[in-house]
């Protein structure tokens, strides 16, 4: 039986340095309370899927992204800290709720000037919030690019 | 089955955080706990689901809850909402 260990990869969301989730300048993402992930430092203000599937809701505020996959994991992607509070100024959504997405197609721009205007830090946080449907997860932390390196790789387990 | 009504006072609705404060609170329950936001319906388990609610400060949210520690868990969320979950963060 091959079920429950298959490998999966979330990839970089953006261009920029990938963290570990603990570098996160936010102690809910930071704790690990939301879910397990990693962070990336954006040097560019163009955002992909880190990985395929549904695209469940696209945040009021333009900031956050959830996904879907296959597998049933639930993918968040959320564009800076505390940027709920810009109320969408500065973000583009390029995707809508519904949306099929695969890895590395784009799903929102966002002025990273602005952000730090506004006095917030940019850091994406991509996190898996139901951390109970996966195992064994690796990090591969550094210089990434957007959509093309795999920054977190982890096995699924037979949970859900 | 157990029910009870939360008016959201965050002023920027169900983001990332409460909705994941609230699904991590929701899980240590056995009940299942459906959250109810004017036609939309979701799984308060799952922070994904309680996002695309897309509920916004003033939007009434209504619990439902049903399994085996329904009271205890009906009780307990009301009290989180009212007293810890929407207040300075």
């Amino acid at each position: 039986m091959l079920f429950g260990k298959k490998t999966v990869s979330l990839c970089a969301p953006c261009t920029g340095m990938s963290v570990p989730l603990s570098e996160i300048p936010d102690e809910a993402f930071a704790g690990g309370m939301l879910g397990d992930g990693f962070g990336v430092e954006p040097s560019e203000g163009h955002f992909c899927a880190p990985v395929g599937g549904h695209v469940e809701s696209v945040a009021e505020a333009k900031h956050a992204y959830t996904i879907l996959t296959d597998e049933g994991l639930d993918v968040l992607v959320h564009i800076g800290v505390d940027t709920v509070r810009l109320n969408g100024e500065g973000f583009v959504p390029r995707v809508s709720a519904g949306q099929y997405v695969k890895t590395g197609d784009v799903i929102a721009d966002a002025d990273l000037e602005l952000i730090r205007k506004k006095g917030l830090p940019t850091t994406v946080a991509v996190l898996v919030t139901n951390p109970e449907k996966i195992e064994n997860a690796e990090y591969r932390h550094g210089s990434v690019a957007c959509g093309r390196d795999a920054v977190m790789s982890f096995r699924l387990t037979r949970k859900g | 089955m157990k029910e009870f009504t939360y008016t959201i006072e965050d002023p920027n609705g169900m983001h990332a955080r409460p909705a994941g404060k609230l699904a991590t609170y929701a899980k240590q329950f056995d009940a299942d706990i459906r959250v109810h936001a004017g036609e939309k319906e979701s799984d308060g388990k799952r922070l994904l689901a309680l996002m695309s609610l897309g509920a916004t400060c003033g939007t009434e949210l209504h619990f439902i809850i049903s399994g085996s520690d329904e009271e205890a868990a009906c009780e307990q969320l009301e009290r989180f909402c009212r007293e810890s979950w929407g207040r300075g963060e």
